[in-house]
């Protein structure tokens, strides 16, 4: 099957209310959403979130990556099929291959472009084919377990999500930490949600290598179940050095965008945890080769998501978390928790307990409605011969 | 501060931000075009035509003391009453006098029935009937209680900026002079209902909170854009 045109869709979907950590405060979603036609009008979506802090991507950047090297790559292609294999790595493989991959100064990587774009050509061609993504990536549950993340925000606020969480029967949150009164945060989150609960928290880089010991382990009493990249992205030998010196686990995150960075983390031994986000990592494939590094190497994995995710990149990540052989934590799924109107025809937001459903439908398994997408287009890029 | 003031605050609260909103105020002022008007028309059909609907839900976990009542109010919204009045009709002869042909109407008719399907088929964060009915309970009686203050107001606006006649306003003017009544009585419902299901203190806080996470009368009345503006979502 041929693609003929691809729509780049940058959106500004509004939140509910504000979402903060030490890197950025959010007040909307800058969600990039790739629409792919195939030459007998099928169509696929994806979805990528650029995040400077993170690969190093911005909206515009990714935009002209898009444009300007992924889709004439696309275009090219004359005929475009996702295999039934039993290893759903062989199946994406060589479609992922077609996705070309460019340097360029500042960037670690054209994650969020490649994920969008690879995103929507799964949709597409199994739309085309009349499968779902579950049968590429069999579920190995029939129910995934999401956790809840409270932002670092003021005790009192920090409270009342806690509050809601508990109502909700979730069980397991994140709490962002950013260096102060964070103690008092924490001992309000455990007192909220009980001794049973499991918290984790996410610095997201805020400490440097030579103070973080002593504050992280100055929380250990609260029953912290991990940290959350500690420090910035650098040597994984300072993460190494941490680890050695902290009472709590580490997980990585911003440390970890490609399969090179998970081999050098592996290789250093410089976590426990690797925190894998579809976006982040360059799409389904490149997550999944990242996590059978991780499991071959006996590092646990959180499937995490980028804040502001729409119904396509959780649908990605539910097919993900229900095909992973283990996964201790699950992020995402938020929609009109977090967005004031999601995309989807459906919302497959979790319910009671954090707990989702299997999605079987045909492709991601989710519709997305156009004419909602239509109102929160800030800016639009068509891309058609080559 | 009690149940029933703690509701009463919050209601005032929202109906401020309402009557303060941008989109509010241009209607009110006459400075909105046609096609705001009518969109705001639309969306108040949208927004109310499922309300039977969600009072025979209510109508369904409503406690023994006020179920009563419930039932009174959903056999007024359908028509059964002594008046004999259904409202959908009503909210149909508003969207009439605006102009919307057969087949506008039949699309706002399926968009809430759509929305009522939405509703009903996402999976649900609270853990028990009695929370869902708590949270359905305190959005149907904020919409009564707002427009038992602002009905006549939306009205008037209707009336001169946009031409709708009297007999058209009929759904505004009927909510003016029977929400009073319903507000009130529903606000004694919510306490009855937070009695009956044991509710304490702050499990009741936090369904309130939830619930009005948002201001509801401008996401359904205005939309969700012009809601994100209101509260600096987005410029």
């Amino acid at each position: 099957m041929r693609i003929v045109s691809a729509t780049l869709l940058a959106l500004k979907i509004p939140f509910v209310e504000s979402f903060r950590h030490t890197a950025k405060t959010r007040t909307f979603s800058d969600s990039i959403v790739v629409r792919l036609t195939a030459e007998n009008g099928v169509t696929g979506y994806g979805e990528g979130l650029a995040r400077p802090y993170v690969t190093g991507e911005t909206v515009e950047s990714s935009l002209e990556y898009m444009q300007k090297v992924l889709w004439p790559a696309i275009a090219r292609i004359d005929d475009f099929e996702i295999s039934q294999n039993s290893n759903p790595i062989q199946s994406l493989a060589s479609m992922e291959r077609s996705l070309p991959d460019k340097r360029a100064q500042g960037v670690v990587a054209w994650n969020a472009a490649r994920a969008a774009f690879e995103l929507a050509l799964v949709d597409c061609l199994l739309k085309n084919q009349k499968l779902s993504l579950s049968k590429i990536l069999p579920p190995r549950r029939t129910t995934v377990i999401y956790s809840g993340v409270i932002t670092a925000s003021a005790t009192e606020k920090v409270i009342q999500v806690a509050k809601y969480f508990k109502l909700f029967g979730i069980t397991q949150v994140k709490v962002k930490i950013d260096g102060k009164n964070d103690r008092k945060r924490l001992l309000a989150v455990r007192e909220t949600m009980g001794k049973d609960a499991s918290i984790r928290i996410d610095a997201n880089g805020a400490f440097s290598l030579n103070g973080a010991a002593k504050i992280l382990n100055g929380l250990s009493d609260i029953r912290i179940d991990c940290v959350e990249q500690p420090i910035p992205r650098g040597n994984p030998s300072d993460l190494a050095k941490l680890k050695s010196e902290l009472k709590i686990p580490i997980m990585t995150d911003e440390s970890l965008v490609t399969v090179e960075d998970a081999e050098q983390l592996i290789s250093a031994k410089a976590c426990d945890f690797f925190n894998l986000r579809i976006s982040k990592c360059g799409g389904i494939l490149r997550t999944l080769q990242i996590a059978r590094l991780a499991q071959e190497a006996g590092i646990k994995l959180q499937l995490g998501a980028q804040v502001g995710e729409t119904v396509i990149l959780s649908a990605a990540g539910r097919h993900v978390a229900a095909y992973l052989d283990r996964v201790d934590f699950v992020e995402g799924s938020y929609g009109t928790m977090l967005l004031t109107e999601d995309i989807g025809d459906e919302k497959i937001n979790f319910g009671h307990g954090g707990k989702a459903p299997v999605l079987r439908g045909e492709g991601l398994g989710v519709r997305v409605r156009e004419e909602i997408l239509r109102k929160y287009v800030d800016k639009v890029i068509e891309c058609g011969k080559v | 501060m009690s149940v029933r003031s703690q509701v009463e605050s919050e209601y005032a609260k929202q109906t401020e931000a309402l009557t303060s909103s941008e989109g509010f105020q241009a209607l009110e002022s006459g400075r909105a075009n046609k096609k705001a008007h009518d969109d705001f028309i639309a969306n108040v059909c949208k927004t109310h035509l499922r309300s039977p609907q969600i009072l025979a839900f209510l109508f369904s976990v409503a406690p023994p003391e006020s179920v009563d009542e419930v039932k009174h109010n959903m056999l007024e919204e359908l028509g059964l009453d002594e008046e004999g009045l259904p409202h959908p009709q009503l909210l149909v002869k508003l969207a009439k006098h605006a102009g919307f042909n057969d087949q506008g109407i039949k699309q706002l008719e399926i968009l809430a029935q759509e929305e009522l399907k939405r509703m009903t088929s996402e999976q649900i964060l609270y853990g028990t009937m009695k929370e869902i009915g708590l949270s359905a309970l305190l959005e149907t009686a904020s919409f009564e209680w707002m427009l038992s203050h602002l009905s006549n107001r939306m009205a008037k606006f209707l009336e001169k900026h946009r031409g709708i006649s009297k007999e058209g306003l009929e759904w505004f003017s009927h909510h003016s002079e029977v929400d009073i009544r319903h507000a009130e009585e529903q606000l004694d419902s919510i306490v009855e209902y937070v009695k009956y299901y044991q509710f304490d203190q702050s499990h009741f806080e936090s369904i309130l909170e939830l619930t009005f996470r948002e201001n509801v009368f401008i996401k359904r009345y205005f939309g969700e854009i012009a809601l994100a503006r209101q509260t600096g979502m987005i410029n």
